[in-house]
């Protein structure tokens, strides 16, 4: 039953004209962003780097960089279609279906989440794959390119589960898209407050995703960071599927 | 020989913000009955659905669809349940046979079945003619057909309808009516109205609730058999209601500020007996009319009466 709820909804977001729009929006903006680092790597960087014994090389400076982008652009993107997939659908009575058929809320969750990772993944596999074209041309470093890509889709999906969680508690989708924003915003805050001289502070550090998608941008891939994705994950699908356990009979 | 108890609702009670919404509510479904669940708007029928779909949680009470406890079991019991909310839960960017697979597969239809059940739902809804259609693009009837047809695709023994007519043309409301009368032959079905002449047309029991509460339980062949009937009178003249109420037969009497006569008798020849008084007494009788029928005398004397306003000014 997951995998059929996650199939109609992963079809649902492609057959509406906002995926590709956006989806589009998203390569077009990347693919500038990409050529203006592959720009301003040839014209400035590559020259000072010639002295340097180890120095940085094309993944690091032109790569890296272009998949946090990947990574920003991502949860913006992300928010949109768990407000059409969970809050658009309340506030049209679609929800009424699932929640009227013999299936469990952690069906309808997971069902919801999987489509969206599913999302995410292809966007990161996208737009990745303009990043790996430069291999062509160039060596590159795979191993963290593939470090990186983890990180990015990681960071992507779990942010999909907090915001199926914020959807799920309104019916108004312009609430919804603002408050999954707004989490957004108060996780960066949290490492801006973290890493600040003034107030460092390891927790503040640990909570926001943000350094741990930093981290494995640069191609370490540690546990620790692998485990904060999940539990970030599993907390806000935990939240949901209580929430809609408190809405429905289950 | 006893019937089978397809639904069993017992001392449900729901609440919102300290105001009762359904109050003690008990009631019965046997199968193969077609049950209509009338009260005004607000009256609390949609949040008796609700809550006996499983789409809210009462505060109290116990609802048992098929022997099974819908807030304890709600898997096994929502499986033989199908359900149309008074918003049809439709996925405006599918076309009707993909939503119909898709609800097939939620409610468990065996893949096998699947395709058998889509064009069986379809048929029976008649929606052949649109089957490739995309929903967004149908109009509001044919929609409200795509809604009953995923009730029904997986031939559940309950069928539960929240206001299925409400906001249709009069020609749809009319095939949506010859759909429901096709349904009754095989499910039983709960239909929440507040269109009496749907509920008469359609139902074999009625259940009136107002307030949260349960007015009334009474199969529809019990409530015409009513030997009371009513009568709107109109006269020229202006005669005494003592002098109405004292005909033979009349059992009460009523007038608006309008003039309107509003008469409830029993006996047989109380029309002509009027008019006989009429004659003698120069009252100028211009205009006589049955105007209600038995159920919507009941809901009139149950639901309005109730509510402090007079059956007189609730007709006119």
């Amino acid at each position: 039953m997951t995998w059929l709820i996650t199939h109609n909804e992963f079809k649902r977001v492609w057959y509406s004209s906002i995926a590709w729009v956006l989806f589009s929006i998203a390569l077009f903006v990347l693919g500038l962003l990409l050529l203006v680092l592959l720009n301003n790597f040839y014209s400035d960087v590559q020259a000072k780097l010639v002295s340097l014994k180890h120095a940085p090389g094309l993944t690091d400076l032109v790569i890296a960089p272009y998949l946090f982008w990947v990574a920003v652009v991502g949860v913006f993107i992300v928010p949109l279609f768990a407000v059409r997939s969970c809050t658009e659908e309340r506030l049209q009575g679609a929800d009424l279906l699932l929640s009227s058929a013999p299936i469990s809320n952690v069906q309808i969750v997971l069902g919801k989440f999987f489509a969206l990772t599913l999302f995410a993944f292809i966007y990161t596999a996208v737009c990745s794959s303009l990043a790996l074209a430069l291999g062509y041309f160039t060596a590159l470093d795979y191993g963290k390119i593939a470090a990186a890509c983890l990180g990015v889709f990681l960071y992507i999906s779990s942010f999909c589960a907090a915001a199926i969680f914020v959807a799920h508690l309104t019916r108004t989708p312009i609430i919804a898209t603002a408050a999954i924003l707004g989490l957004l915003l108060v996780l960066v805050m949290l490492y801006m407050s973290g890493s600040a001289t003034s107030s460092s502070s390891e927790l503040f550090l640990y909570l926001s995703n943000f350094p741990h998608l930093a981290d494995m941008l640069t191609g370490s891939i540690d546990t620790t960071h692998i485990a904060y994705f999940l539990l970030f994950t599993l907390l806000f699908l935990c939240l949901s599927v209580r929430n809609l356990n408190r809405r429905y009979c289950f | 020989m006893t019937q089978e108890t397809l639904l069993s609702v017992q001392n449900l009670q729901r609440s919102f913000d300290g105001n009762e919404a359904v109050h003690n509510l008990n009631f019965e479904i046997h199968r193969g009955e077609v049950v209509a669940l009338l009260g005004t708007n607000g009256a609390g029928k949609s949040t008796t659905l609700n809550m006996i779909t499983g789409n809210l949680k009462p505060d109290a009470g116990e609802v048992n669809i098929c022997g099974l406890n819908v807030f304890t079991k709600p898997k096994q019991a929502k499986t033989n349940l199908g359900y149309l909310p008074e918003t049809p839960p439709l996925y405006r960017e599918l076309n009707v046979s993909e939503y119909l697979q898709f609800a097939a597969c939620l409610h468990g239809v065996g893949k096998a079945q699947v395709q058998n059940s889509i064009d069986k739902a379809l048929e029976i809804c008649g929606l052949n003619t649109v089957r490739k259609k995309l929903i967004a693009n149908l109009s509001k009837g044919f929609q409200q057909r795509v809604g009953i047809a995923q009730a029904i695709i997986h031939n559940p023994a309950l069928v539960i309808l929240d206001e299925p007519t409400i906001g249709l043309d009069p020609v749809q409301m009319q095939d949506i009516r010859a759909l429901l009368d096709d349904l009754s032959n095989n499910h039983s079905v709960l239909l929440s109205t507040h269109m009496l002449a749907e509920a008469e047309s359609t139902c074999d029991r009625v259940l009136i609730i107002d307030k949260g509460s349960l007015l009334l339980d009474q199969a529809l062949q019990n409530l015409n058999s009513s030997p009371d009937k009513r009568v709107k009178l109109r006269f020229h003249g202006n005669p005494p209601v003592e002098a109405l109420n004292a005909i033979v037969g009349c059992r009460s009497v009523s007038c608006s500020q309008y003039g309107n006569f509003m008469c409830r008798y029993d006996g047989a020849d109380f029309i002509q007996q009027v008019q006989a008084q009429s004659l003698e007494n120069n009252w100028q009788l211009y205009e006589i009319g049955p105007i209600a029928s038995s159920l919507e005398q009941v809901f009139l004397d149950l639901v309005v009466r109730d509510s402090g306003v007079s059956n007189a000014q609730a007709i006119q």
